[in-house]
């Protein structure tokens, strides 16, 4: 007779704590390191107290129900563990979305320094008016005049000193925001070379996210710069045409990708 | 004493039997079935998620052990976990006596 207490797992299986690991294998959520570990903990656990009781003299039959019956129901164990597993899963996943949400942030800040580059060739086509104008009709403090007129002594008129201020701020602004997207980009390309993997960009979830969000942007920009252009003329309906045109340009380049790889899964999942 | 009684020290329990040194989930089981005269018999496997609770609060530590074949998780104290039990301790006698007082004085 072998001893009970020193019972190898390559003997005959217990069919009944068998039956209860398998069980609980299909009830368990979350990370697989944390599923086997409850696995494998609770088919230590389970032998062990199946040998305690043929130790001290039950039969192996009422052994492997009695250790079950005192180590609870399935449903009850899994659904404590999974709940301690729920807070690793959403750290997984906020984890696995720091890396998108900066791509998107510096894709974000690139569109932004393409619609200052824009804005400058409207600005030397068409007039500073036609990008930074403000409606006609719009008063400036004489505060804001006069700190406008010492910026741009050339300036004749408030005006022209704050369309020159509005243009050497924007214009200044966007390619600084432009260069941020820039490094953010590049560096995250660096770092995954670092790491020596690819970047972990779920690109379906990544585009669709973009071209909705870059979509939204240039349709309401857009529209907007098509109202300002319908009521007050050639008084600064630029700065809207360019970052709305961006923003749809960007919004249909996302969606081609989304597309493509939503096809691409379909073909393979065939 | 009642299940859900119990669990809500269950944790200080755990803590207080971990005290001796590094125990495997079913060991500590038993101990706690054995040193409360069988007062404290829970479902076994709710030990499991409080000692992963533990682990993730940094109370525990936890590292495989193979014994006679079969491989098993050993759990211990950490510093924190040492601290923590020194503190639930003496907020649980502070309960408990309160409790004694009040119960003492109504019989």
């Amino acid at each position: 007779m072998s001893d009970p207490t020193n019972r190898g797992f390559d003997e005959a299986p217990r069919e009944l704590v068998e039956r209860y690991l398998d069980e609980l294998y299909d009830a368990l959520r979350g990370p697989a390191r944390h599923a086997r570990r409850v696995l494998a903990e609770t088919e230590a656990h389970l032998h062990d107290a199946v040998d305690a009781r043929v130790a001290a003299g039950a039969t192996p039959a009422d052994a492997e129900r009695s250790a079950i019956a005192d180590f609870g129901p399935v449903a009850d164990f899994a659904r404590a563990c999974n709940r301690v597993s729920a807070r690793e899963r959403a750290l997984a996943l906020l984890a696995d979305l720091r890396i998108p949400a900066i791509f998107l942030v510096g894709v974000g800040f690139f569109a932004i320094g393409l619609s200052g580059a824009i804005d400058r060739v409207l600005t030397s086509a068409f007039g500073a008016q036609f990008v930074f104008g403000d409606p006609p009709g719009t008063r400036y403090s004489a505060a804001d005049c006069q700190h406008w007129m010492s910026l741009h002594p050339q300036a004749a008129t408030c005006t022209q000193a704050y369309l020159a201020e509005a243009r050497d701020d924007g214009l200044a602004q966007r390619f600084v925001i432009g260069v941020v997207g820039v490094l953010i980009l590049v560096a995250l390309l660096w770092w995954s070379r670092l790491r020596t993997r690819a970047l972990r960009v779920p690109v379906p979830l990544v585009s669709a996210v973009a071209a909705a969000a870059f979509g939204t942007a240039g349709v309401a920009l857009t529209g907007y710069g098509v109202n300002r252009a319908v009521n007050f003329g050639s008084h600064g309906p630029g700065d809207f045409f360019s970052a709305g045109g961006v923003c749809v340009a960007f919004a249909a380049v996302a969606a081609l990708v989304f597309a493509r790889t939503w096809e691409a899964r379909r073909t393979l999942s065939r | 004493m009642g299940n859900e009684q119990l669990k809500g020290h269950l944790e200080l329990l755990l803590l207080e039997v971990l005290a001796a040194g590094p125990v495997h989930g079913y060991d500590i089981i038993t101990r706690l079935r054995d040193r409360s005269d069988g007062v404290f018999d829970l479902p076994e496997g709710t030990v499991y998620p409080a000692l992963h609770r533990l682990e993730k609060t940094g109370w525990l530590r936890s590292s495989w052990s193979t014994e006679g074949g079969r491989r098993r998780r050993l759990y211990a104290l950490t510093e924190e976990g040492r601290a923590a039990l020194v503190t639930q301790r003496a907020s649980w006698r502070r309960f408990a006596t309160g409790m004694h007082a009040v119960l003492g004085a109504a019989t």
